[in-house]
């Protein structure tokens, strides 16, 4: 979509993003989200404010959080009358969610949202087994005691056991891992190629905190300011040693390579170009194209490879060439995700069969490629990524006058992907 | 029609609306001021409403109170009693409002609250006299709820009935633990006590909840006596045990000739015990008297004072502060470290001795394992605390503690590698103690953001910062320093910078006068010390020379070119490397960081006198410092007010005399 209105990233904050089962253990997604909005509200001093959308989404969120986005408007200290509403696109929810601001924004429907995502996987929602919850709802129902007895009849213990919500993916009950796994036999990535890819995001992330790029990025919630799974000390040789964690014979992928369990919220301040001055802020970064896309992943085409379909959209788009950009913020759901991705855009076959060109997207330069580290140093609380993504573009842009356009590329579950362009103001 | 009832109310410090459920809602958001106090007309207005409420009774379900502002009530209002010297116009207004409060207490519909925020003191009152208590258990720390009876710490005890309504609610315990400690508590607490029926996790839900309840209760009047075994220490022989365990308590804490008014709480409460009409009787009785003390009107001084300080804070510029870098691992160092990483802040500690850092870090998991208890929050504070050897938190420091040696030349290059790293606006603070702020900038490029930041040993517990202006500071980073300091929960106070600044310049003329007269050998140290003590100094003078250090002490007396006279005990101490508790001998022998007395003070013998002789200095350079201007005050209206609260807060001056200054005002007389 060609923007009628040109669409500001206002401001950008997220919680710290922690690794799983440690200082956020206690926090429900809704907490966080609650964090993340907070964090944003008081940097950008919205207190009281009445923003037009809030529109956020968690992957692994709570039935009775079911109004998420709005219950955690409620809890902050933006005016009740801000509406809110949840749109989950797994982990490209908060990219997904800028993209409808956007397009709000850029036709004049609305001045200002925030797009915002969180998730816990400290905090899984369980379920019941779906027998043990018919049984239950029959119990409801029934009138009698007696009634209410038989609903138990051929009952089984196994029935008691509660399923956590599963990240697996439904048609093919492979794990996110499975389907890496297979896309790298695929396209023949090695191990050494994965390890390497994921000590450059390390050391690139360890360099840009070491100084202070995410200071003003992240807002502490509860206490806590600071991520916890990136490692600066890390070695090839720590990555070497690790085991394969999803094929434990053949794999590659190991719990080093691929990005770790987390938990975290972001959130992302979108607004006109009008409401932003009105409103006292200095505008750096737009946000200009953004596209969607699917592929037939259970034909085949590998699970995290339509990424490359929507920045085909986005560069047709904005007739743009894959090169023509600054940098490039590709999310690294694991090292092997992005190393597929990249040698698709430069297969003569794959170009073909998906762009129905017979040119190539190309290559683009490395050094381009996620200046300061991404999701593998910084974590992945599936649909907080984007935010965090925009908020680091927004940044870029900001404080390097050579930074002028990036190109975003999010895989999601489902074999759906997510891209976009940001451009300087 | 019964808006129209209501508009008549003519409420000016309340919102009171009639719901189509027959609720009748009380928003309380006093006029034309930032919290809700109680005051005359606030409660005149209150009364209108009760009687309102009592009017409609046969129609209303029950009432229901909340806060419109940030906090629920802070108190009663300070200031508008001030003013009230007289017995018979006390008792008036007490009278008054115990009839206000009977009143709520007896309504003829059930009430409920909902508490947000600070509730202290009349506040807390209000609320016992009400039926049903919900308090907010927010996520967010910087609005968490917190209750308590602050009036001790003012020289009285609760006067709106606060005695007899928490006792027989709370029991005796809970209930005389608030009041003797004027500890607040927080929310879990809170509903440990018996103040909170219920917690509820979001404002808006503080409404909802009382609907709920009061739909249930559908008229209904719920009791709201303490329990059984809540009670049971108002069984006369069980009393006994407990009046004497909370008055020995009482005894290590306060003096009771200097601060009576806890004692006579006690007091009050053995002689009714479960006669709640007797104790209102005896809390009204005795109220003017403990009101218009002496002890009561210097601590309500200093309460004003502390407002003062804390109003030196207000800084127009909307920088927030999180990240606080400190370079020097050493004692004060790592002390001011730990604290603000306790307080929410991140720190980075910066130092070139990886054991000293190693140590800071162990202090630090120590120190918080103690306060905080609960292993998430002592993670989570450990988060905060970051070694860093390499400086790498300079970058995104927003201020910078130096807390080296006391070296010019090595302070100088600091700053000046330390200013090439730092962001533009980052605030550069020294803690020295000695050294002139315009000597250390000189190697600096902008001199202007350098301001000192002097804490006092052990810097995680003393209350008083000193911020040191120079003449070229820019004012708004000085006032940025100020806010830092009370956000991190500390009495600010800007000080010249001259040699000294405050506390230290009017503290070594005491000690000395102490050091001295011990020389003369007419009384030993026990005596000068018990003396002291005595008048209501936290410690002994001799003492504090002692925890100190005496080469450390006998600095700072050259540094304000105090005389020593030749072959003084002090030097000769020093010179055998006696230097107080750090070597675990001075003038005292130490032992497990206690001093050991030796000698037995001196009987028959006048120690006020004694007192007065070593303290005067103090007070005659107080009064210098005020000649001098020494301290920074906008308006020069409060400077003696700002010099009390900092010789109180950074020496422990005794508070119930009001301040050295005050106090020396009162010898003239």
């Amino acid at each position: 979509m060609k923007t009628v209105r040109k669409v500001a990233i206002v401001s950008a904050s997220r919680t710290a993003f922690n690794k799983s089962f440690t200082l956020y253990k206690d926090q429900t997604p809704k907490d966080l989200l609650v964090g993340a909005l907070q964090g944003l509200i008081d940097k950008a001093d919205l207190s009281e404010k009445q923003i037009d959308e809030v529109v956020g989404g968690a992957v692994l969120n709570a039935s009775s959080d079911f109004n998420l986005a709005r219950e955690a408007v409620l809890q902050t200290t933006l005016s009740n009358y801000t509406s809110a509403y949840n749109v989950q696109q797994a982990c490209g929810t908060s990219l997904q969610t800028a993209g409808i601001i956007m397009a709000k924004i850029a036709s004049g429907q609305i001045e200002s949202g925030i797009a915002c995502g969180t998730d816990s996987v400290s905090k899984v929602p369980f379920s019941a087994h779906p027998k043990f919850a018919d049984r239950l709802l029959n119990v409801f129902k029934a009138k009698t005691t007696m009634k209410k007895l038989k609903c138990f009849k051929g009952f089984s213990l196994k029935e008691l056991i509660p399923t956590p919500i599963g990240v697996n993916e439904p048609q093919t009950g492979l794990s996110m891992g499975g389907h890496c796994e297979l896309m790298v036999k695929e396209w023949g990535i090695t191990r050494e190629q994965q390890d390497e890819f994921t000590f450059n995001s390390h050391k690139k992330a360890s360099q840009a905190v070491q100084l202070g790029f995410n200071s003003d990025l992240i807002s502490p919630h509860i206490g806590v300011y600071d991520d916890n799974i990136l490692r600066q000390d890390i070695s090839m040789s720590d990555l070497e040693k690790l085991n394969p964690a999803f094929d434990k014979k053949n794999g590659t992928i190991t719990a080093g390579n691929a990005t770790a369990l987390t938990d975290g919220a972001s959130a992302v301040l979108l607004a006109s170009e009008d409401w932003a001055k009105k409103n006292g802020f200095d505008i750096h970064a737009t946000i200009s194209f953004i596209a969607h896309s699917a592929n037939d992943f259970t034909a085949g085409d590998g699970l995290l490879m339509a990424p490359t379909i929507a920045v085909d959209k986005v560069l047709k788009q904005s007739g743009l060439k894959f090169q023509d950009f600054d940098f490039y913020e590709f999310h690294e759901a694991f090292a092997a995700q992005t190393l597929c991705f990249l040698k698709a855009m430069n297969d003569k076959q794959y170009n073909k069969k998906f762009f129905s060109s017979n040119k190539v997207h190309g290559e683009v330069d490395m050094k381009k490629l996620n200046l300061v580290g991404s999701s593998l140093a910084y974590g992945h609380p599936f649909a907080a990524t984007g935010g965090r993504i925009l908020g680091v573009c927004e940044k870029l842009i900001r404080e390097n006058k050579d930074l002028n356009r990036g190109l975003i590329a999010i895989c999601t579950a489902g074999g759906m992907g997510v891209s976009a362009i940001v451009e300087r103001y | 029609m019964s808006a129209n009832k209501l508009d008549k109310l003519k409420l000016e410090n309340f919102n009171v609306k009639w719901d189509c459920e027959n609720i009748l809602w009380v928003i309380i958001d006093c006029k034309d001021k930032s919290e809700n106090t109680l005051d005359i007309e606030v409660l005149a207005e209150f009364d209108k409403i009760l009687d309102f409420a009592n009017d409609n009774a046969k129609e209303l379900k029950g009432l229901g109170l909340l806060s419109a502002k940030k906090n629920f009530i802070m108190g009663a209002d300070v200031n508008s009693f001030a003013d009230l010297n007289e017995h018979n116009k006390i008792n008036e207004l007490i009278n008054k409002a115990h009839l206000i409060f009977d009143k709520l207490d007896n309504l003829k519909i059930p009430t409920a609250c909902g508490i947000n925020g600070f509730c202290l003191g009349g506040g807390l009152e209000t609320v016992l006299a009400f039926k049903y208590r919900v308090v907010l258990n927010n996520q967010e720390t910087k609005y968490k709820s917190s209750i308590g009876f602050p009036e001790v710490k003012l020289g009285i005890y609760p006067g709106f009935g606060g005695t007899f309504r928490s006792i027989s609610q709370l029991g005796p315990i809970n209930a005389l633990t608030m009041m003797l400690t004027g500890k607040n508590l927080k929310p879990s607490g809170a509903k440990a006590s018996g103040i909170a029926h219920k917690l509820v996790d979001t404002k808006d839900k503080l409404r909802w909840t009382i609907r709920r309840k009061l739909l249930k209760l559908d008229g209904k009047i719920e009791k709201t006596k303490a329990g059984f075994f809540k009670s049971l220490p108002n069984n006369p022989l069980i009393s006994l045990f407990v009046y004497n365990k909370f008055k020995s308590e009482l005894k290590k804490k306060a003096n009771p000739k200097h601060y009576p008014a806890p004692y006579k709480l006690l007091d009050i409460w053995k002689e009714s015990l479960s006669d709640y009409a007797k104790m209102q009787k005896l809390e009204k009785a005795n109220f003017a008297e403990m009101m218009t003390s002496k002890t009561a009107r210097n601590l309500q001084r200093i309460f004003y004072i502390s407002n003062a300080m804390k109003g030196l804070a207000k800084s127009a510029s909307d920088k927030s502060i999180r990240n606080v870098h400190i370079i020097g691992a050493g004692t004060m160092g790592c002390d001011i470290a730990i604290h603000c990483a306790g307080k929410g802040y991140r720190v980075t500690i910066q130092d070139l001795s990886d054991d000293m850092l190693k140590k800071a870090k162990t202090n630090a998991n120590k120190f918080f394992k103690k306060r905080l208890k609960k292993p998430e929050l002592i993670k989570q504070a450990m988060t905060r605390f970051i070694i860093d050897k390499e400086g790498s938190g300079l970058s995104s420091a927003d201020v910078v503690i130096e807390a080296i040696v006391e070296n010019l030349e090595v302070k100088q290059k600091l700053f000046k590698e330390v200013e090439a790293k730092v962001a533009k606006d980052t605030i550069l603070a020294t803690n020295t103690s000695a050294i002139p702020l315009e000597k250390i900038a000189q190697s600096m490029a902008d001199k202007t953001r350098l301001i000192g930041l002097h804490f006092f040993n052990p810097a995680h517990t003393l209350p008083l910062v000193e911020i040191i202006k120079s003449d070229f500071v820019n004012q708004e980073f000085l006032e940025i320093g100020a806010k830092f300091v009370k956000d991190m929960g500390k009495f600010p106070l800007i000080v010249k910078s001259s040699p000294g600044f405050l506390v230290n310049r009017v503290l070594a003329p005491y000690i000395m006068s102490a050091l001295k007269l011990e020389d003369k050998g007419t009384y030993n140290k026990e005596t000068i010390d018990k003396a002291c003590r005595e008048f209501g100094m936290p410690m002994g003078p001799i003492e504090l020379a002692d925890t100190v250090g005496l080469d450390i002490m006998l600095n700072v007396a050259k540094e304000l070119k105090l005389k020593i006279p030749k072959g003084s005990k002090v030097e000769k101490l020093i010179q055998d490397g006696k230097l107080g508790r750090k070597t675990n001998s001075g003038y005292y022998d130490w032992k497990k960081g206690r001093p050991v007395e030796t000698e037995s003070v001196d009987k028959n013998i006048d120690l006020s006198e004694i007192a007065h002789t070593v303290l005067s200095p103090l007070w005659v350079e107080a009064k210098s410092c005020l000649d001098e201007k020494i301290v920074w005050d906008k308006d020069r209206q409060k400077s003696s007010d700002l010099i009390d609260g900092g010789i109180i807060f950074g020496t422990g001056f005794a508070p119930h005399l009001g301040g050295a200054l005050n106090y020396m005002k009162s010898l003239n007389k």
